[in-house]
């Protein structure tokens, strides 16, 4: 008899979980990496290197499907094909009704684009892949200069390690503590744009600039832009909501406190406030009291705690056998009080390194996030520091005062950004 | 580069005004821009959905309003309102599940199922739906899936559960005609043959994709 292959399936990571259910047109929980080349990009190039890269990654040919109580990802037999880049960004990757693979390719003039759902990774996890995708396509394009040299790619990590969900493996199966009550938080309002468009602001800035300022306030880049960011955020606030704090949802990489080099979610949130009724609005204030909610959150039982107080509803045997359609239910909600629970996010995703031979064909790498409020993300390649404001508001004023706080340090500010009104 | 001498930064590209102050830029050297432009589409239904759908309130309102003024035959209008929902929740199943047509099938026959046996009770129990309408829909339903899965080369994972789901369905006559409530058998033993004819076939041949799919769907 001949032996049927069945199509490989996998679960869904812990932090993956909150995905499916809380997708809409209004966020679709789709990030963009984009690199920017010297030359314009070669299409059947990308086409190969995307074809070699995605052997690498196999969740990366997955889609979506439902059970009766979990979502999962199955091996799709769909092709990966690179396009054009003729979406908006951050356009739905998943719809239940319409399946697709989790991520698209795309390309315009200079630029590399790739978009992935946040249920198959989280940043951190995404730029192995991107970062794999323009090796090959560097190296496939620019054939002949790369003749005689043998390059290496500063990621080791097997097929397995890549697919590794290290929630579970970190998980110690405490019982949560009971949490802290939760900070009546500030919440961006304004009309927003039509058909659930972002609008990109993102700033270049020279890194050498910006660290020697942050140095001046004796803080590092993450608080300090954070502290900036909710100065902007403060001159926004009407005077009757004044009472209220500014809060900012910081993702955390937990690769970076355990051992993991998984392809997957692996991340966990902290939440910084500052209130502005009450304390000074001075910038150094500011990045005084971020330093501690950093410190105080930052600890290794803190980010502990996180984990199991994540993945213990997870391992909760009553909850396990819930129907999807009813978690489906109490996941929204928890989404829309998680929501509640924050202004706005931060996100540094930080320095992106590439094999030395290859900065000559690279000029930078950005990350954006889909957002229904406004969303910053950051990440340098060598001098280039990108700040990418996502914004779901036609008003622009916070990305105003936030690089203008800049541009009157001193440092130098390049604008780019998308064209979302008909000029 | 352009320059916006208000927020005092640099703008690429080649727009004539600020994207943050939307102050008049200076300097005259354009750059590419770095997103294409994607024109809004102003997604909109189609004509034909509308005069459905205008086409629906009509009806629905006038014949309440007819029916209050001539309540001399009942609520007859009742009929007309459910007749339209009906058409409408199938309607809607058809067109949100257009890209799966497996479960789109299974979906159908649910549905179709359900609002029979309601107007079945509604009208005066005399028992055509489980006799003739349900057994029939499941059947034409399976065959339907049989045909489609094998001409447009579906692969075996993305029917199996829809398969499954529909011949378990089709056992269900059993009942009806255990308890004795059928008045004629001929469809329901058509439907049931067909249910077990189908379930053998992916048992049989199928073995190993339909514990697969069961580990998948059923997994904690």
């Amino acid at each position: 008899m001949k032996n049927k292959k069945v199509s490989e399936w996998s679960k869904l990571d812990n932090a993956a979980k909150i995905f499916p259910p809380n997708s809409k047109n209004s966020d679709t929980k789709v990030f963009r990496f984009a690199c920017e080349l010297y030359d314009n990009v070669d299409k059947q190039a990308l086409q190969q290197a995307l074809d070699i890269t995605i052997e690498a990654f196999p969740l990366y040919k997955s889609i979506i499907k439902s059970g009766l109580f979990w979502y999962y990802f199955e091996k799709s037999r769909f092709k990966a094909v690179v396009t054009e880049e003729n979406l908006p960004p951050c356009s739905t990757l998943y719809d239940k009704n319409n399946k697709t693979l989790l991520f698209r390719v795309m390309f315009y003039k200079k630029r590399i684009s790739f978009e992935v759902y946040h249920a198959l990774s989280d940043g951190a996890g995404a730029i192995q892949f991107f970062k794999t995708l323009v090796f090959h396509y560097i190296t496939i394009k620019y054939e002949s200069f790369f003749k005689d040299k043998v390059l290496v790619l500063d990621n080791d990590a097997s097929r397995t390690q890549k697919m590794d969900d290290s929630f579970q493996k970190y998980y110690s199966g405490n019982r949560p503590a009971s949490k802290k009550k939760t900070i009546k938080a500030y919440k961006l309002r304004g009309l927003k744009l039509p058909e659930y468009r972002i609008r990109v602001i993102e700033g270049v800035i020279p890194v050498d600039c910006i660290l020697a300022i942050v140095k001046e306030h004796k803080t590092s880049l993450t608080i300090f832009l954070a502290a900036v960011l909710m100065c902007a955020i403060n001159e926004e606030i009407p005077a009757r909501m004044k009472n209220r704090s500014v809060v900012l949802s910081i993702p955390v990489n937990l690769r970076n406190y355990y051992y993991s080099q998984t392809a997957r979610n692996f991340f966990g949130v902290i939440n910084v406030d500052y209130n502005f009724s009450t304390r000074s609005n001075d910038l150094d204030e500011v990045i005084e009291h971020l330093k501690n909610s950093f410190k105080e959150n930052l600890t290794p039982e803190h980010l502990e705690k996180r984990i199991n107080t994540l993945s213990y509803l997870e391992h909760n045997y009553f909850l396990r056998i819930i129907p999807l359609a009813i978690k489906d239910v109490v996941l929204k909600i928890a989404n829309n009080i998680v929501d509640k629970s924050y202004t706005s996010t931060l996100s540094n995703v930080g320095k992106i390194n590439m094999p030395d031979e290859m900065k000559q064909f690279i000029s930078s790498f950005d990350i954006f996030v889909s957002t229904s409020k406004l969303q910053a993300c950051v990440c340098s390649y060598e001098n280039k520091l990108r700040i990418s404001f996502t914004s779901a508001f036609i008003s622009t004023e916070i990305q105003r005062r936030f690089f203008k706080t800049l541009a009157d340090m001193g440092i130098p500010v390049n604008i780019e950004s998308n064209k979302v009104d008909e000029e | 580069m352009k320059y916006c001498s208000n927020c005092k930064v640099n703008i690429v590209g080649n727009r004539k005004n600020c994207p943050l102050c939307q102050e008049i830029l200076l300097g005259d050297k354009c750059s590419d821009e770095i997103f294409p432009k994607i024109s809004f589409v102003y997604k909109e239904h189609g004509l034909f959905f509308k005069i459905v759908l205008l086409a629906s309130i009509v009806i629905a309102s006038v014949s309440v309003a007819m029916n209050i003024l001539l309540p001399q035959r009942g609520a007859w209008s009742l009929f007309i309102l459910g007749g339209l929902g009906s058409v409408w929740a199938s309607m809607i199943n058809v067109i949100n599940k257009r890209n799966n047509i497996p479960k789109n099938i299974v979906y159908q026959v649910m549905i179709i199922s359900v609002i029979v046996i309601l107007w079945d009770i509604i009208t005066g129990r005399k028992g055509w739906s489980i006799n003739y309408v349900v057994p029939l829909t499941c059947f034409f339903a399976m065959i339907t899936m049989a045909i489609i899965s094998k001409v447009r080369k579906l692969f075996i994972e993305d029917y199996i559960l829809y398969i499954i789901i529909d011949g378990l369905f089709g056992i269900v006559p059993i009942i009806f005609i255990m308890t004795g409530i059928l008045n004629v058998l001929f469809p329901s033993l058509l439907c049931i043959v067909t249910s077990i004819i189908s379930l053998s076939t992916i048992l049989i041949f199928e073995e190993h994709s339909l514990w697969a799919e069961a580990k998948r769907r059923l997994h904690l």
